[in-house]
């Protein structure tokens, strides 16, 4: 467990000890003092590069280009290098207002001390005097309590190796309650001050490579990554009614490459790679903290849903009508007083890959690769635990394990072969012809087996008289209780292989006008089970150009056509797997680049995407229509302005059937599809989807010395969507949301290699649409203060 | 739906895999032809043509006499000379006992150019070239690692190596990129920025992802220039390593149709980025009754949208695959 995430519902960074918080007011006074006591020091000092740190999101989003570049600082002379380094020390101010919750899940900065950044280069003078290394990087940023922390490393040695590795922090936290929460009934039984599925997880992930000889004809590299995922959260589990489970959310990944890389030739090289990786999910879970008792002092939970889905008691008895008096829980209901289950799971997943790459032959490109993956994977020591009482299946214990060799709950096999080759031939000076093919094979057999103990109870009978059977306190050693051990075993397949072949003609009409086009097909065939085996084809037309009169001016433009059909029409009848997958697209691209003088640029791009599936049980459409522009003035050396708009039209239609007691105002029952029911979804829903965006980003930076920097900005998203309503209570939330965040931030030099910076940061959230169970707005500050040292 | 099968067993006995057809076989064909040029125009290890990357950089057409060394170099344009000595390309100089590529590896030999005064037509100038002659040039060296740039949508679109890189006045020194990611990728890409503006995103502005870390943008075999985790799963899964699998209930169509099935990639308005506002209509465009679609079973499950469900995940909550139900709940 990390101190960071002891909590479930604990909100923001690390809070990196105790001291932090003791002395924050006096850090943060000294940052705010520093700068006005050394200001007049500093008309005669060096230039500070700009804040190198990071910036909360927003600002850094619309940050422009630096008006005015300062030039790398001059840096030091130490042991045979030539050295830059920089730290930046300071702290944040947070202040807020409105849902903390959605505060930290979009958002979760605190106040705190920090290191904003570090960063250090070393280059070596001469290399013959300096054995180890002749180049050195490194920089970092958010330490200190940041919700997310990044550091870097680069070194090399000439002809002898390179060597790149980083490691990544980021802690998420997500209470976005539309997903699971209980409070949005009309008749909720456990008030949940948060989503049901509420997770703080801390994500960290650790990459290194090595490259020996990177340049000689024979180089070797080898690499390590380690990703682990962990945190509290919560889950729901479905037995005894929907009971929340603390789940200690916890895997990881180790990955070993070792590679060698061959030069059989002039361009051409030929690869192997090793790849090991073991996966570990090591996730368990107990019951929640349970919010009542039962007589008898124990505490249990009824579940989530008990009013409206779950029986409580018997029905014409005394208690079906009572079940939790001043918190306490009538023991003839659907209650859990233990829920837990450990499923450690490891997988190892062995990869081999042979790579060829060729342009030996001045005209011809070649290169392909081999991929051969054969994982395998069980869950060990499986258990899971339920104690409590299901009025349903009177059901007052049942035990869970593992029933294959060595108490193993399953065995899962995945095997996977991929094959690419590419071929480029140059056949005049104005046409090319590319052709790629791949081949991907993946089949997952997996078989489960299991014991199942039960201790299952008498039912209570409604008389008269009234005989009242199994409920919470009854003893497990009681004799009316009947043990029972079953064994059961499953086993399944899933199948899927890719085999896909483009082939794109390039024709240079003129040095600056290229025009592709090609055709590409891809069959599909899946497998489930014993199900038949389904196949499909995908056509691809395309077509693209590019049009490059000057440097100063580019644009691109990309047509695609897909059509989708399947080969058997006895098993297939669909031209897609799923439903809501479109078996005719039709997308179009275009891109323009712009530098029409050396102080202005400008780009933009367009989308639009079309789909459909037309069949008369789905009716499915989607589109995605686009448009984006961008612009980067700097008029003055001093002065840069930076602009970005954006329009996104996102939409989507599916023909859906469901169920419901309240059906929304238009609801249709028994058509369309639905007539074809065969259980009670009986209405009819189109699955209507739309998300209309406009973003806007507008940013100003201005130095007109050295010894200044500001910049002023702002970036605003505005959504305005809208989704068919199957649930009345369901709520739009961020569907119709606007998210804007205006920043400004100043950096002074201060004194020689010293400068200060201030950054503002503002985060204003709302939605427009029904809150809910309660509202998710939110307004804050984020102030960073620091005092930065570069040379 | 359920069969017994040994775990090692594969079911192809019982229905064998069909044909994929002519054009499949052709790809076959064409993939040996490849296979076969590449053995061809490749000499034996040691043979004559071996001499590797460090010196295909060269021009080759050129007589040695013709080259200057970057010292010459060096006389004319010092300040470039100075800052070379932090490229990584600097290694290359090394080779060779000291004599591998320099300045005219790139920009050719420098003889004529020096002799002429500095006569600019006289030697290679990158920034007055066209987008082809500039991906030749430093392909000869980088085929090896970047064998999918001509074919990618960069290379296809005449987005050539010094749209992105700078040789002599780069950001970001370790892969000599103009400006960092992923200001330099929204340069073009303005329809992408916006994305990680979304209230859901993944943290790409706040530096924690770059675009790299998904895409290759030197191409890959696969659309997009996605990459792949190690084992060819989903890029996705490097990070959501929980999701790989393999699982005794895989939830077909995540393996099938990808994580673009039901999220966004870059960032969107709902949680968790799901490409729908609610996850029930995620779960109910596809299983409702469809008699065409294998996929719209089962079809339901048959619960009261007016309930205090509210999710389908609340009860199924392994989406994504599940070694304990068929049903994707976490319990037997």
């Amino acid at each position: 467990m990390t101190n960071q995430t002891k909590s479930p519902k604990s909100l923001g960074g690390s809070p990196a000890g105790t001291w932090i918080a003791r002395f924050r007011a006096l850090t943060l006074a000294a940052i705010l003092v520093t700068p006005l006591s050394m200001s007049g020091y500093a008309q005669e000092q060096q230039p500070a590069t700009p804040p190198a740190n990071p910036a909360p999101a927003a600002a850094k989003a619309a940050q422009a280009a630096p008006a005015k570049k300062p030039g790398p600082a001059e840096g030091k002379t130490v042991g045979g290098y030539q050295v830059h380094s920089m730290i930046d020390v300071g702290g944040r101010i947070t202040e807020r207002d409105g849902s903390s919750a959605m505060w930290a899940t979009m958002v979760n900065q605190t106040s705190g001390g920090r290191i904003l950044g570090q960063s250090l280069q070393m280059h070596s003078l001469d290399p013959f005097k300096t054995p180890f290394f002749d180049r050195l990087s490194t920089s970092s940023y958010g330490y200190g309590g940041d919700p997310f922390d990044t550091t870097h490393l680069n070194m090399s040695k000439g002809k002898w190796y390179d060597f790149a590795s980083s490691f990544r922090r980021d802690r998420q936290y997500f209470d976005y309650n539309l997903l699971a929460n209980s409070l949005l009934g009309p008749n909720e039984l456990i008030p949940q001050p948060s989503s049901l599925h509420l997770y703080n997880t801390v994500r960290r992930d650790l990459d290194t490579l090595l490259t020996v000889l990177p340049v000689s004809l024979v180089s070797f590299r080898a690499g390590y990554n380690h990703g682990t995922h962990e945190g509290p959260s919560y889950a729901t589990i479905h037995q005894g009614g929907d009971v929340q489970q603390y789940q200690w959310f916890r895997n990881g990944q180790d990955t070993y490459v070792g590679g060698v890389d061959l030069k059989l030739a002039q361009r051409t090289t030929l690869s192997y790679d090793q790849f090991l990786v073991y996966y570990r999910g090591d996730t368990s879970s107990i019951l929640a903290p349970t919010p009542y008792i039962l007589p008898d002092a124990t505490p249990a939970t009824v579940g989530v849903n008990l009013l409206t889905t779950s029986k409580c008691g018997t029905s014409g008895t005394a208690n079906y009508s009572a079940p939790i008096v001043n918190g306490v829980i009538n023991p003839f209901c659907s209650g859990t007083t233990t829920e837990d289950q450990s499923a450690p799971t490891r997988t190892s997943f062995p990869t081999e890959q042979l790579r060829f790459a060729s342009n030996h032959a001045d005209k011809l490109a070649l290169n392909g690769r081999f991929l051969y993956s054969g994982a395998e994977s069980t869950v060990k020591s499986f258990n899971q635990t339920f104690i409590g009482f299901s009025s349903r299946s009177l059901v007052r214990e049942q035990i869970d394990t593992g029933a294959l060799a060595n108490g193993q709950l399953a065995k899962n096999k995945r095997i996977n072969v991929n094959g690419d080759f590419s071929a480029r031939y140059e056949i005049t000076h104005n046409l090319e012809l590319a052709d790629t093919f791949n081949y991907w094979d993946v089949r997952v057999p997996g078989t489960t087996a299991w014991s199942e103990f039960t201790l299952k109870g008498v039912a209570t009978t409604t008389g008269p008289p009234v005989t009242y059977g199994t409920s919470m306190l009854t003893p497990l050693s009681d004799p009316s209780l009947t043990p029972a051990t079953t064994s059961n075993t499953d086993s399944h397949y899933l199948a899927h292989k890719n085999t896909g072949n483009a082939i794109l003609a390039t024709v240079t009409v003129t040095p600056q006008v290229r025009l592709t086009g090609g055709w590409r097909f891809n069959d599909r065939q899946i497998k489930v089970d014993e199900d038949d085996l389904l196949t499909w084809h995908q056509n691809w037309f395309l077509l693209g150009g590019v049009v490059q009169p000057t440097a100063a001016f580019r644009v691109n433009v990309n047509y695609e056509m897909m059509n989708s059909h399947s080969s058997n029409s006895s098993t297939t009848p669909s031209d897609t797997y799923t439903r809501e997958a479109p078996n005719k697209i039709q997308h179009f691209r275009a891109r323009a680049v712009v530098k029409p003088a050396p102080w202005v640029n400008f780009a933009l791009a367009g989308n639009a995407y079309a789909a459909q599936n037309k069949d008369p049980m789905v009716n499915h459409k989607e589109h995605n229509y686009d448009f984006s522009f961008a612009a980067q003035i700097i008029p003055v050396e001093s002065m840069s302005l930076d602009f970005n708009f954006a329009h996104d039209d996102v939409y989507s239609v599916t023909d859906l059937c469901y169920a419901t007691t309240a059906p929304p105002t238009g609801a249709v029952a028994n058509a369309g599809t639905c007539a074809n029911s065969t259980n009670e979804n009986q209405y009819l829903g189109n699955g209507y989807y739309s998300a209309p965006a406009t973003f806007f980003i507008g940013a100003f930076n201005y130095a007109p010395s050295k010894y200044f920097h500001l910049g002023v900005g702002m970036r605003t998203n505005n959504l305005n969507g809208s989704a068919e309503q199957l649930s009345p209570y369901q709520v739009p939330g961020s569907l119709q949301s606007n998210y804007f965040t205006p920043y400004a931030n100043l950096s002074i030099n201060i004194a020689h290699e010293w400068s200060w910076h201030g950054d503002w940061n503002r985060y204003h959230y709302n939605e427009s649409g029904p809150a809910g169970p309660a509202p998710r707005d939110f307004n804050g500050d984020v102030f960073t203060l620091g005092v930065k040292y570069a040379f | 739906m359920r069969k017994d099968w040994p775990v090692t067993e594969s079911p192809r006995g019982v229905v064998p895999w069909k044909a994929p057809g002519l054009r499949v076989a052709l790809t076959y064909v064409l993939g040996a032809i490849v296979f076969c040029a590449t053995a061809l125009a490749s000499p034996a290890p040691g043979g004559k043509q071996a001499t590797g990357q460090a010196v295909a950089g060269q021009n080759k057409s050129a007589p040695a006499t013709d080259f200057v060394g970057s010292e010459a170099c060096g006389a004319c344009h010092e300040e470039v000379a100075k800052g070379f000595a932090s490229n990584p390309h600097t290694k290359l100089a090394q080779m060779h006992g000291q004599n591998g590529v320099t300045c005219e590896g790139c920009h050719g030999a420098g003889k004529e150019h020096v002799e002429g005064g500095g006569d600019t037509t006289k030697i290679f100038n990158p920034a007055k070239a066209t987008t082809k002659e500039v991906n030749d040039k430093c392909l000869t060296c980088h085929q090896g690692r970047h064998a999918n740039f001509e074919r990618s949508g960069h290379g296809e679109g005449s987005v050539g190596c010094i749209g992105c890189h700078s040789i002599h006045a780069s950001e970001d020194q370790d892969k000599l990129l103009k400006v960092s990611e992923p200001s330099l990728c929204f340069q073009c890409h303005t329809d992408i920025k916006p994305q990680f503006a979304m209230p859901y995103h993944h943290k790409v502005e706040e530096g924690l992802l770059t675009c790299s870390d998904c895409h290759n943008p030197h191409g890959t075999f696969g659309r997009k220039s996605l990459k792949a985790s190690v084992q060819q799963d989903a890029v996705c899964t490097k990070c959501h390593t929980e999701t790989a699998g393999p699982f005794v209930y895989e939830h077909a169509v995540v393996k099938t149709e990808g994580c673009t099935a039901c999220h966004f990639a870059h960032g969107g308005p709902n949680p968790r980025l799901l490409n729908r506002g609610n996850v029930n209509t995620i779960c109910l465009q596809c299983h409702s009754p469809s008699m065409n679609f294998s996929t719209s079973e089962p079809q339901g499950p048959t619960h009261n949208q007016n309930t205090q469900y509210q999710a389908c995940t609340v009860c199924h909550i392994e989406v994504h695959g599940s070694n304990v139900s068929p049903v994707y709940f976490n319990t037997h």
